[in-house]
């Protein structure tokens, strides 16, 4: 039974700063008297304001996650999983306990063990080993908390990626941040609580950031840089943009009229989401407009990928839950086929920058202890030849890492086989993964549910454990 | 029983059905409920997750002496009961439901199942699976209100809560709420003087029959099916290329409904019109149905096996859920933990299906692992149907015993089919006879939810254990059996709701309705309902003078925004030439699985790769900025201008008065006439004092402005902007 307590009542003059600026008395009186905040746990979320903050299920340790998706695929053998045996029996088979794999484009039985061309150092206090194609991430290995021993078994590209960003490899259910958005509420006056940004196309399109059965509400919202960084931020040209709050006054005049004799608390919802709306107009330009950083933050981050980091870490001071980055997609992938070695090495580069930036920011700005930053792609790479030198996909081992937000840093968890073909010390798979994630949001994976044909659905379907070794 | 008699009664009144006190706990209303809810996941049919052997949702195994000798249900003995023990206990480790499983029983729930063992331990059949049995029209005793048997259902609920309906609505509104229910369109000022003018009961029946007899009405009612049959004009996933006999389907739809064809006849063409009718083209485009499904393989994957488990697990699981009302989807992998249905029943339903395969052939295909080119679909019996596997966990690589096609066991006529042959035939009759209890009481329950916006069953697709129970259990069955015996006749159906007191109820509710029934289950008024997605589209085009009306067709490829491409992998949008083609009703617009439009999608458009059940209708700001700032409404709000401009001959007082029965369906008031007019002289100054050139301004291109001075214009714009972000515009009464 929900009683009313302190902080809820606390949660109470969020909600209505959050929905409340501009709006009439009647609306307001009306909007006070329906509850607009349900426990997380609670099975359907209100239809008056769904986005108004929620309290967790638990204590949390993270208030944001920037979540940086590499899309196609590192190789975790030429990054952070170092694997000597490989060097030892580079060009020959691998061994017949491997031959089962199932790969998308090659016999494992067939191909050729091929060793890294990346030399490994044991980088800060913690000695954690990365590669040299990460020269300034080598600098915050003390921040990171790397998990070697990922694994799951969906071997092509698109469900892959549907799996790591909504626990199912099939189009349909809810991305983490939608799970988020739903669970935890907005804390973002302005913005929109899950904000996504690509530069280019991704193999299962934008459904990947998508809410599935979760109101749509919750789905994220794609910024890009420049003058419109969400859609219809801005009049189209021919509208002029000071006119913008006599046409809007008007608008809820005629409202407000209607709602007063209807007693209907969607319509007074719905004259607060036009004053969200005027806000976020100027919000959000606001928010992703870098030159309001000075000199040496930006020359920190660069350009690129590293900008998104920036406008990621503005977007987490002005209180938005949840920014997706994916980097990657179309002929600028992960995907080495072909060419590993300086194929991963060029992606490395663009990432290495922005990765340490954000990581350095956070931190100074004692933003990191509860922005968890993590860092993945939907699977490594085979520890064996494609071609003459390419590598094909692989999900039965891999690595990933996590900062802030309550994990432990400088700690590697788990381990690959010797060769790095599957996971052979403490496992962990995409619903423990995400089960952690939650975790440290304060929401347990097992309670926070949508019912929905039938059933009570999960981001973590009926699996998942929290990973404990990797918590600070 | 440790809890006093009285104490008791108020309790159990209280978890019952409110207002009404039982004398009997009856097993489906009360008991059921409690037990799917807290015991069923482990004490039910999954035999896979049944703990201790202990099966409780069927009475045989419940009232068994168990291996340790203790029975769960002793019926008419609740003191001898396990069950009564466990759920009483306050022993950590005997307590169930358990600790870990954070189910709780109330104080009231438990004194349910006591009273329940008590009185017997009778067991009912899940409601839905039972056979559908004309109940009695109910008395009421305010004889004055009811119009027809509907309306006895509902008052009778009504008199019960001690609720009264709502006043008749106002006739224009009446039309506004019939015009868009039926048609999906705005009432024209035409046809509202026509009906304001001599509003009787003759006149209500005309502009009924009038609506129901359109092609719009078709359009309307097909893009409802549209939903459950998640329908796509494309592949979706990483190609998604295109389905050139996708919108055939569609175009059915649209015909099947405009011409009223019996549902029996609808539902079977969409099963097994070709097993069927062989030969007739209209029963081929029908059973397009099966074809048009999403294909979750990528590129460069070739197997054949999955593909097409594919196949079938897609057309049994949107069978189940748009006709069955069932979510059969959950025994892919394992029995249904609430639901009587098992692995052998789902993959039952795909054998009947194997009877036949899902053929493509890419049209201009250069082959290749990124081939985008368009697919040509068909449904083709096989020579010998294919071998179905029951599969573990629904992988392909691990199945379990071969599969023999059947109808779902636990319901009548269920069963191993006797043909080996024309499978879907035998399904596709099963379906549409008299004795299936659940497909007429989904189809029933779907019109009245897109009808008043949430069914009787608010679980549309939902009809098992997990589902909700009716509000109006009698009415449904009442309106189902009604359907049967009229020969599957749905406009019978929507003749009755719609001429009902109960639809023509004023959207006021009282004070008292409004506390008593805020999810107006009682419906002691009409509930006002936002406009969906399309029909928003379509309203826009309609006042605005732009709707190209024109029917049937191949997808149309509207523009769309550079930003909405950036994330499409395959983009290969190439609008359609013909800009008239663009300004057609949104159900002919193409839908794309990986990219919904945008204006669409903003208001909640439907999922296309599982059936959905019905639309949310969410209230966020995104939908405000796609209105007030897309690029679209300034192309509506300029049309409307030039079209009020043109009308009033540049009056602007003329111009109010008719843009109210326009964009509203009512007359304008006095003093709205007057603040409309006060907003646009304020906005000719406005724009008067930094008059920009004329290509800056809003208006220019509509050439049939004459004379238009160039502030004035620009002013009328922004009003009619303002007009079409309205909530009476975006709402309906």
């Amino acid at each position: 039974m929900w009683t009313e307590s302190s902080s809820s009542l606390l949660r109470r003059r969020d909600w209505l700063r959050h929905v409340g600026g501009g709006l009439g008395g009647i609306a307001l009186a009306s909007l006070l008297t329906r509850d607009g905040w349900l426990r997380a746990d609670e099975p359907a979320a209100p239809l008056l304001n769904p986005l108004a903050p929620r309290p967790p299920h638990f204590a949390p340790k993270a208030r944001a996650v920037i979540y940086l998706f590499m899309h196609g695929g590192p190789s975790h053998v030429d990054t952070f999983d170092p694997k000597p045996a490989l060097t030892a029996f580079d060009g020959q088979s691998p061994p017949e306990q491997f031959h089962d794999l199932k790969l998308q484009f090659t016999d494992v039985k067939k191909q050729k063990l091929m060793a890294s061309h990346q030399t490994f150092t044991r980088c800060g206090q913690s000695g954690i080993e990365i590669c040299h194609s990460l020269p300034r991430l080598q600098q915050c290995a003390d921040e990171l908390c790397v998990i070697r021993s990922m694994h799951h078994d969906v071997f092509n590209h698109t469900p892959a990626i549907w799996l790591l960003n909504s626990g199912s490899p099939l189009p349909g259910r809810a991305s983490l941040g939608a799970w988020l958005s739903y669970g935890l509420g907005s804390t973002a006056d302005n913005l929109p609580a899950f904000v996504v940004m690509h530069a280019r196309p991704l193999k299962p399109g934008p459904g990947v950031w998508g809410s599935g059965f979760l109101p749509a509400v919750y789905q994220g919202t794609p910024i890009g840089s420049g003058p419109t960084p969400i859609p219809h931020l801005t009049p189209p040209a021919a509208l002029r943009e000071d006119h913008q709050r006599a046409i809007l006054d008007y608008v809820q005049d005629l409202n407000r009229d209607h709602a007063a004799e209807r007693h209907d608390s969607e319509l007074d919802a719905r004259i607060a989401s036009y004053e969200l709306a005027f806000r976020m107009q100027s919000a959000a330009p606001e928010a992703v407009d870098l030159g309001r950083e000075t000199a040496a933050t930006r020359d920190l981050y660069g350009d690129g990928f590293g900008e998104q980091c920036l406008i990621a870490r503005r977007l987490v001071e002005r209180g938005v839950r949840c920014v997706q980055i994916y980097h990657g997609g179309d002929s600028e992938d992960w995907d080495t086929h072909g060419n590993n070695e300086s194929g991963q090495a060029k992606r490395l580069g663009e990432v290495d920058q922005g990765c340490a930036a954000l990581l350095q920011d956070l931190r100074q700005r004692g933003l990191l202890d509860d922005t968890l930053v993590v860092w993945t792609g939907e699977f490594g790479r085979t520890p064996t030849t494609e071609g003459k030198n390419g590598r094909d996909h692989n999900p039965y081992g891999y690595s990933m890492w996590l900062a802030g937000g309550g994990v432990r840093g400088g700690y590697v968890h788990g381990a690959t086989d010797e060769l790095g073909f599957r996971a052979a010390e403490n496992p962990v798979d995409v619903h423990d993964l995400n089960a952690t994630l939650l975790h440290q949001f304060g929401l347990d994976h097992e309670k926070l549910t949508w019912r929905h044909e039938g059933r009570d659905f999960r981001l973590t379907d009926v699996f998942g454990n929290v990973v404990k070794d990797v918590l600070a | 029983m440790k809890t006093p008699g009285r104490l008791f009664l108020a309790v159990l009144a209280g978890v019952l059905a409110a207002g009404q006190a039982f004398a009997q706990v009856r097993f489906n209303r009360d008991v059921r409920p409690i037990l799917s809810e807290n015991c069923l996941s482990c004490h039910g049919p999954d035999a896979g997750k049944r703990k201790a052997k202990l099966r409780l949702d069927e009475r045989d195994s419940a009232v068994q002496p168990a291996e340790s000798g203790d029975t769960a249900i002793v019926p008419g003995r609740p003191e001898a009961s396990a069950l009564v023990e466990r759920i009483e206990s306050t022993d950590a480790d005997e307590v169930m439901p358990p600790r870990k499983s954070r189910k709780h029983l109330t104080a009231a729930q438990k004194e349910v199942l006591k009273r329940w063992i008590a009185e017997g331990a009778k067991y009912e059949a899940h409601w839905a699976f039972t056979p559908i049995q004309r109940p009695e029209v109910p008395a009421v005793k305010d004889q004055s209100w009811p119009r027809n048997p509907v309306d006895h259902f509902i008052l009778a609920r009504l008199e019960a809560e001690n609720l009264a309906p709502a006043p008749p609505a106002a006739p224009e509104t009446l039309l506004r709420r019939l015009t868009f229910g039926v048609k999906g369109l705005p009432p024209t000022p035409a046809e509202l003087m026509a009906f304001a003018a001599a509003h009787d009961e003759a006149s209500y029946q005309a502009v009924l029959g009038r609506l129901l007899a359109s092609t719009q009405y078709g359009e309307h009612w097909a893009r409802h099916w549209m939903d459950l049959t998640r329908y796509a004009d494309s592949a979706g996933y990483e190609l998604d290329y295109l389905f050139t006999e996708a919108s055939r389907y569609r175009d059915w739809l649209v015909k099947s409904f405009a011409a009223n064809k019996p549902m029996d006849r609808f539902i079977q063409e969409q099963i097994a019109g070709d097993e069927l009718w062989p030969g007739d083209e209209q029963a081929a485009d029908g059973v397009l149905f099966l074809t048009i499904g999403p294909r979750r393989f990528e590129g460069g994957i070739q197997r054949t096996k999955e593909r097409e488990n594919e196949w079938l697990t897609d057309v049994a699981d949107t069978t189940g859920a748009a006709f069955l009302g069932v979510t059969l989807g959950c025994t892919r992998c394992h029995d249904h933990k609430f639901d009587p249905w098992t692995q052998n029943d789902y993959y039952g339903l795909q054998a009947i299906f194997a009877d036949s395969e899902l053929q493509e052939t890419r049209v201009g295909s250069k082959g290749g692992p990124g081939d985008t080119s368009p697919a040509r679909l068909r449904v083709a019996p096989r020579d010998q149907p294919d071998v179905v596997q029951v599969l573990r966990r629904g992988e392909v690589e691990m199945p379990l015993r071969e599969a023999v096609a059947s109808l779902p066991a636990v319901l009548p006529g269920g069963g191993p089919l006797p043909a080996e042959k024309q499978r879907r035939a035998v399904l596709a009759r099963w379906l549409t006879s008299q004795r299936n209890p659940l497909v007429a009481r989904v189809l029933v329950n779907r019109v009245w939810q897109w009808t008043f916006g949430q069914g009787l069953v608010r679980t549309a697709s939902d009809f098992g254990r997990q589902g909700e129970a009716p509000s109006h259990p009698e009415l449904l069955d009442w309106l189902a059996s009604e359907l049967i015996e009229s020969g599957w006749d749905l406009r019978h159906i929507q003749r009755l709701i719609l001429e009902s007191a109960t639809y023509r109820q004023s959207s006021f509710s009282s004070e008292q309705a409004r506390i008593a029934d805020p999810g107006h289950r009682w419906l002691a008024g009409f509930p006002r309902r936002r406009l969906e997605a399309e029909e928003l589209r379509d309203a826009l085009l309609a006042v605005s003078g732009m709707l190209n009306p024109k029917s049937f067709g191949p997808p149309v490829i509207p523009p769309v925004e550079p930003w909405a491409l950036a994330a499409l992998r395959n983009t290969h949008w190439g609008p359609t030439k013909d800009e008239n083609e663009w300004r057609r009703r949104s159900l002919y617009l193409v839908v794309r699985r990986s990219m919904k439009l945008p204006f669409l999608e903003a208001f909640n458009s439907p999922d296309t790769v599982n059936s959905c059940a019905g639309r949310d209708s969410t209230v966020v700001p995104s939908q405000a900025l796609a209105l007030l700032n897309g690029p679209d409404t300034l192309t509506y709000a300029r049309a409307l201008a030039g079209r009020l401009w043109t009308q009033s001959g540049g009056d602007a007082g003329a111009a109010v008065s008719q843009a109210w029965p326009l964009i509203f369906g009512r007359s304008v008031r006095a003093d709205e006439c007057a603040h409309a007019l006060a907003f646009l002289a304020d906005r000719e100054a406005e724009w008067q004092k930094t008059l920009p050139e004329p290509e800056a301004l809003p208006t220019t291109i509509s050439p049939e402005w004459p004379n238009l001075p160039a502030a004035r214009g620009a002013a009328w714009v922004e009003w009619c902007l303002a007009l079409l972000n309205t909530d009476e515009f975006i709402y309906v009464d």
